[in-house]
C-alpha cells in the first residue's frame, strides 16, 4: 500500500512540476517574453473607451426612462443635450479621423450613433422639441447598446 | 450641485446618527455579564451564568422545576441551581449550559426560557427550551 | 495511502509558494512565461488538493478507521450520505473541503480571465497564491485530516442531529459562497498592485460576486431552515456567533453588488469599494475564525485550538496589507465626478451601502463585545437578541423602503415632480395594505405593521417598473406583451433580475415580520384528552406512541388539530433518543396551512412518566413560509442577475482586448 502511495504521489509531484514548466518547455527562447501590460497610451484608451460605454449607456438608459416615464419631459430636455455632446466628444476622442461608414458624419457636431441599427427607433416621445443646441437633421436611432444590453447584430469596432 | 461633495456630509451625519442610536441603545438596554460560578460571588444583579452540570441533580415530578448544580468549566467552585422551566433534551449532568438569572439567598435562580446547552464536540447544533 | 494524502497537500502547499513567490515575482518584472508558468502553478494546485480530498474521501467510503478523521467522525453503519457528509463535518476535513474549492474557482478564475487584462490576471494570482498558501499550511502542519492511528473496530459516529439532509447541503454551499468572496478580493487587490484605475477588475469578478453572494444567502436560508425544523425551538435564527459569522459577509457582499453599479455609472467610490470587497473578504475569514476558535460562546460550540490564532494571524496580514496598498494607491482612485444630488438613483444607492455597512458593524460589534468586554472588564458580557433585533429593525426598515425607492428615482437627479407621479401606484398600494392591515389588527405591532406597509411600496414599486418597462418596450419594438416582457428583461438581466431578488427579501421581509412580530405562543402541560387552545388552533392529546426506530426509540405524542369546529387531522412531535449515542432529539411537529402560509409548530418539551402527561409549548408562526418561498424567487433573481450575454461579453472583451497583442499567444 505504502508503495502505491509513494508511486503515486511521485507522480503527482512529477506532472505539477511539468505543468509549472510548461511555459518553458514550449517556447525555450520566446521572441517576447514581455507582459502585456497596459502603458500611458493604452490605459488612457481604456479611461476613455469607459467613458464612452458609460455616457452611451446613460444615455441610452435616459431615453428608456424618459419612455417609462421616469424623466420627466423637462428633466429629459434638460440633461440629453449635454449627454449627447458629451458621448459625441467621447467618441471623437477615441476616434481622431472618422473611419469610413462607421461614424455618419451629417453635420460639424456629427450624431454619434452607428448608421444600420436592426429596428430603426421611432423618434422620442413627440411633443419633445428638438434642443436648438444639436441640429438634428433627423430622430436619433436607438443608441449604441450599453454594456449590459445587447442589440444582437450590432457590432463596434475600434481601430 | 456644491463644490464640496455631499458624499462627505451624508457619510459624517449618518455616522454620527448611527453611534448616537447605538449609544442610546447600549446606556439603555445593556449587555448581561457572563460568569462562571467562582465569579458569581455576591453579585445579585441579572447575569448569565455559564458552567458545567455536575450532580446532584434533581426533578420534580409533575412540574417542570429542576434542581442541579454548575461548576466551573474548568475549576471546582459550584453553585446551586434552580430552574423553572423545561430543559433541552441534551441536558444532563456531565453538559455544558449557559442560562439568565440571578443570585438570591446563594441559589441561583434561572430566568425560564434562557437555558441553553453546549455539546463539546465541534460542528454541533444545539437546541434551547 | 494517508501518505499520498499528505504528500499531496505538502505538493499543494509548494504550488501555493510558488504562484505567490513565482507569480509576484512575473509580474513585479513583466516576465510573461513565468506568469502563465505561475498560473498553472494554481491549476495544478487544484490537482493536487483533489487528489488529497478523493484520499480522504475513498477513506471514508471504505470506512478505514486507521484514519483517525474516519474513525472520529464516522461509523460502520452510518448511512453512506452521511459518511460523505463527513467530510466537511470536522475541522480538518472542513478545511481541507475550504482548500478544495478554493483552488478549484483559482484555477477557473485563471482559465477565464487567460486571454484579457493579462497583467490584471499576473498580480491576481498571487494573492490567490498568497490565500492557498495559507490554507494548504494548516493542512500540511497545524490540522493535518490525514493523522493515523492504530485502527479501532468501530468509528465514534455522526452526531444524530447532522444526520439530516441539510448537512448534505449547508456546509458546501456556505463554502461555495465564502470562498467565492475571495476572486473578487483577489482581482481588486491585483488591480491595485497593477497600479490600474479602470474598472476591468470589477467587470471580470461581477459574475463571481453575483455567485458567491447567491451560494452565501441560499446557505444561510437552508441553515435557517435547518434550525426550525430540525432543532425545533420554534425560531429560525437565534443570532448566534456562527450565523452572524455567515451574516456579515452576506451584507458587506450586497452593499459590494450595489456600489460597484455606481464606479460603473459615474466612475467614483472606488476606493469605497475596494475597502468593501476586502471587507467582506476578511469578514468571511474572520467568520470562520469565529467558528473555529472557540473565542466567542456560541451554543454551536468548538474544540479551542490553536487554530484560531493562525487565523487570527492571518487576518492581521491581510487586512495591514490591503490597507496599506489602498492608502499607497490613494491617488489613483480619485474620482473625476461627484454626486449631483441627494435625490438620485447614486444616493439611494449610497444611503443603502450606508445601512448595510452599518447592520454589518453593529452585529460584527455585537459579536466581538464579550471578548472586548472580557479584555476591559475581566468578565463577558454579552448582548442578546433584543440588540440585534432593536437594530434589525432601526436599519432594515429604512432599507427595506429604500428598495421601493430606488428603482423609481433616475440617475444622476430626479426632479420632486417625476419622483412624486412615480410614486403614486407604489404609494397607493401602500397605503391601502396599510388601511387592510389595521383593519385586520396588524396594528398590535408597530415595526410589523410598518414592516408590512413598506412592503406593500416595494412590491407595488417593482410591479411598477416591470410593467412601465414592458408598455415602454412594447411602444419601441412592437409584439406582444410577453414577449416584450421577455425582451425587456433579456437586455437588462441584471437590472430586472435584481429587481426579483428585490420582490424575494421582501418576501423574506414580510415572512420574518409575520413570525416574529405576530406570533403566538402557549405552553400547557396536557394529560391524554386534554385540549389546549392556542391562536385559532384546538389541540387534543390523544396519546403517547413509543416505537422503535432504525436506530433510536421515537417517542410520538398524537394530537388531533381543529380549527373554526372543523377537524384539520392529526399532528406528532416527541423525541427520538439514540440509545448508541446516547442522546436525545427533538421532533417537533409542523403544520403548514397552504393558504394562509402560518405555521402550527408544536414542541413535547418534557414528558411526565405517570400518565404520559406532557408539557407542550405550542407556537402559531403566520406567514413563516413565505421566508422558504423566498428562497426559491431569490435564486430565480439571482440567476437572471447572472445570466451571460453573448452581446455584452463580445462588448466587454473587445474593450478591454490589448492593443500590443504578444507575439505569440
Amino acid at each position: 500500500m505504502t508503495v502505491l502511495a509513494v508511486g503515486l504521489a511521485a507522480l503527482l509531484a512529477v506532472a505539477c512540476v511539468i505543468a509549472v514548466a510548461l511555459p518553458f518547455l514550449r517556447e525555450p527562447e520566446a521572441l517576447d517574453d514581455r507582459l502585456g501590460a497596459p502603458d500611458a497610451l493604452e490605459r488612457r484608451r481604456l479611461e476613455l473607451a469607459e467613458e464612452r460605454d458609460r455616457v452611451l449607456a446613460d444615455l441610452k438608459e435616459l431615453e428608456f426612462d424618459h419612455r417609462t416615464g421616469k424623466v420627466s419631459d423637462d428633466d429629459y430636455r434638460a440633461l440629453v443635450g449635454p449627454l449627447r455632446s458629451r458621448a459625441a466628444s467621447a467618441l471623437r476622442a477615441l476616434e481622431p479621423r472618422a473611419e469610413a461608414g462607421n461614424v455618419p458624419r451629417s453635420n460639424a457636431m456629427s450624431e454619434p450613433f452607428p448608421a444600420p441599427a436592426p429596428t430603426p427607433e421611432p423618434s422620442p416621445s413627440p411633443d419633445m422639441p428638438q434642443p436648438p443646441t444639436l441640429p438634428d437633421p433627423e430622430p436619433p436611432p436607438e443608441p449604441f447598446p450599453a454594456p449590459d444590453e445587447g442589440e444582437p447584430g450590432v457590432s463596434r469596432t475600434i481601430r | 450641485m456644491a463644490r464640496q461633495s455631499p458624499v462627505r456630509l451624508v457619510f459624517a451625519v449618518s455616522i454620527a446618527a448611527v453611534l448616537a442610536i447605538f449609544l442610546l441603545y447600549v446606556s439603555v438596554a445593556g449587555g448581561t455579564p457572563s460568569l462562571q460560578p467562582s465569579q458569581l460571588k455576591n453579585r445579585t444583579g441579572k447575569v448569565a451564568l455559564v458552567g458545567k452540570v455536575v450532580t446532584p441533580y434533581q426533578r420534580t415530578e409533575g412540574k417542570q422545576e429542576h434542581r442541579f448544580r454548575l461548576r466551573d468549566v474548568k475549576g471546582s467552585a459550584t453553585v446551586p441551581v434552580v430552574y423553572r422551566d423545561s430543559v433541552p433534551d441534551q441536558f444532563k449532568p456531565g453538559r455544558e449550559v449557559r442560562l439568565e438569572g440571578r443570585l438570591q439567598n446563594g441559589v441561583f435562580v434561572g430566568k425560564p426560557g434562557t437555558l441553553v446547552t453546549k455539546c463539546p464536540s465541534k460542528y454541533q447544533a444545539e437546541k434551547r427550551a | 495511502m494517508p501518505e499520498l494524502g499528505r504528500a499531496a497537500l505538502a505538493v499543494c502547499l509548494g504550488l501555493a509558494l510558488y504562484a505567490l513567490f513565482a507569480g509576484g515575482f512575473a509580474a513585479f518584472t513583466r516576465r510573461r512565461r513565468l506568469a502563465v508558468s505561475a498560473q498553472n502553478a494554481l491549476i495544478a494546485a487544484f490537482g493536487a488538493a483533489a487528489v488529497a480530498s478523493g484520499v480522504l474521501l475513498s477513506a471514508l467510503l471504505r470506512n478505514d478507521f486507521s484514519f483517525q478523521y474516519v474513525a472520529d467522525h464516522t461509523s460502520i453503519e452510518l448511512p453512506t450520505a452521511y459518511t460523505i457528509s463527513a467530510f466537511w463535518g470536522g475541522q480538518e476535513g472542513s478545511l481541507l473541503l475550504w482548500l478544495l474549492v478554493l483552488t478549484g474557482f483559482s484555477a477557473a478564475a485563471v482559465a477565464f480571465n487567460r486571454r484579457s487584462g493579462r497583467d490584471l490576471l499576473a498580480w491576481a494570482v498571487p494573492v490567490l497564491g498568497l490565500v492557498a498558501v495559507f490554507f494548504s499550511f494548516m493542512l500540511v502542519a497545524v490540522s493535518s485530516p490525514f493523522a493515523t492511528q492504530a485502527a479501532p473496530p468501530d468509528g465514534a459516529g455522526l452526531n444524530p442531529s447532522l444526520q439530516n439532509p441539510y448537512m448534505m447541503v449547508h456546509p458546501p454551499l456556505l463554502y461555495l459562497g465564502f470562498v467565492g468572496l475571495t476572486v473578487p478580493f483577489a482581482f481588486a487587490i491585483g488591480a491595485l498592485l497593477a497600479r490600474r484605475s479602470d474598472e476591468a477588475w470589477i467587470v471580470s469578478t461581477r459574475r463571481w460576486t453575483l455567485a458567491a453572494w447567491t451560494f452565501l444567502g441560499i446557505g444561510q436560508l437552508l441553515g435557517a431552515h435547518w434550525a426550525y425544523v430540525e432543532v425545533g425551538w420554534g425560531g429560525y435564527y437565534a443570532w448566534d456567533p456562527v450565523e452572524n459569522a455567515a451574516l456579515m459577509p452576506w451584507l458587506a457582499a450586497t452593499a459590494f453588488l450595489h456600489s460597484v453599479m455606481i464606479q460603473e455609472k459615474r466612475g467614483m467610490l472606488k476606493v469605497w469599494n475596494v475597502v468593501l470587497v476586502v471587507g467582506a473578504f476578511v469578514l468571511a475569514l474572520f467568520g470562520t475564525f469565529l467558528t473555529r476558535s472557540g473565542i466567542v460562546s456560541s451554543i454551536h460550540s468548538f474544540t479551542e485550538s490553536s487554530i484560531g490564532a493562525w487565523f487570527l494571524g492571518f487576518i492581521v496580514l491581510v487586512l495591514a496589507g490591503s490597507v496599506y496598498l489602498v492608502l499607497s494607491r490613494l491617488p489613483l482612485l480619485r474620482a473625476k465626478t461627484r454626486l449631483e444630488s441627494l435625490v438620485s438613483r447614486e444616493a439611494t444607492f449610497l444611503y443603502n451601502n450606508l445601512l448595510l455597512v452599518a447592520l454589518c458593524l453593529t452585529i460584527l460589534w455585537g459579536v466581538v463585545f464579550p471578548i472586548l468586554s472580557e479584555a476591559v472588564r475581566g468578565e463577558q458580557i454579552t448582548v442578546g437578541a433584543p440588540y440585534y433585533n432593536f437594530f434589525l429593525v432601526v436599519f432594515g426598515l429604512p432599507l427595506l423602503l429604500l428598495m421601493g425607492i430606488g428603482p423609481l428615482i433616475a440617475w444622476r437627479r430626479a426632479s420632486l415632480r417625476s419622483l412624486g407621479k412615480s410614486f403614486i401606484w407604489p404609494a397607493a398600494a401602500a397605503l391601502v395594505a396599510g388601511v387592510i392591515l389595521v383593519a385586520l389588527g396588524a396594528g398590535s405591532s408597530p415595526a410589523g405593521l410598518i414592516a408590512y406597509t413598506f412592503a406593500a411600496f416595494v412590491l407595488g414599486s417593482i410591479v411598477y417598473e416591470f410593467v412601465r418597462g414592458t408598455r415602454a418596450r412594447r411602444a419601441l419594438g412592437g409584439g406582444s406583451w410577453l414577449t416584450a416582457f421577455s425582451s425587456l428583461v433579456a437586455r437588462n438581466r441584471r437590472r430586472y433580475g435584481g429587481y426579483v431578488v428585490h420582490a424575494s427579501i421582501v418576501l423574506l421581509a414580510i415572512g420574518v415580520a409575520g413570525s416574529s412580530a405576530y406570533d403566538t405562543v402557549r405552553q400547557q402541560k396536557l394529560s391524554p384528552g386534554q385540549t389546549m387552545a392556542v391562536g385559532d388552533y384546538r389541540l387534543t392529546y390523544r396519546d403517547l406512541e413509543v416505537r422503535q426506530g432504525t436506530n433510536a426509540e421515537e417517542l410520538r405524542a398524537h394530537l388531533d388539530v381543529e380549527r373554526d369546529g372543523k377537524s384539520l387531522g392529526s399532528i406528532q412531535a416527541g423525541k427520538n433518543d439514540y440509545r448508541a449515542e446516547d442522546q436525545v432529539s427533538n421532533e417537533v411537529g409542523i403544520r403548514s396551512d397552504k393558504l394562509t402560509l402560518e405555521d402550527l409548530f408544536v414542541i413535547a418539551e418534557q414528558v411526565e412518566g405517570e400518565g404520559n402527561a406532557i408539557h407542550f409549548r405550542v407556537l402559531v408562526k403566520p406567514l413563516v413560509n413565505l421566508i422558504w418561498i423566498a428562497g426559491f424567487v431569490f435564486l430565480v433573481g439571482a440567476l437572471v442577475a447572472m445570466w451571460p450575454s453573448l452581446a455584452e461579453q463580445r462588448r466587454l472583451a473587445e474593450r478591454y482586448r490589448e492593443l500590443r497583442a504578444p507575439a505569440r499567444a
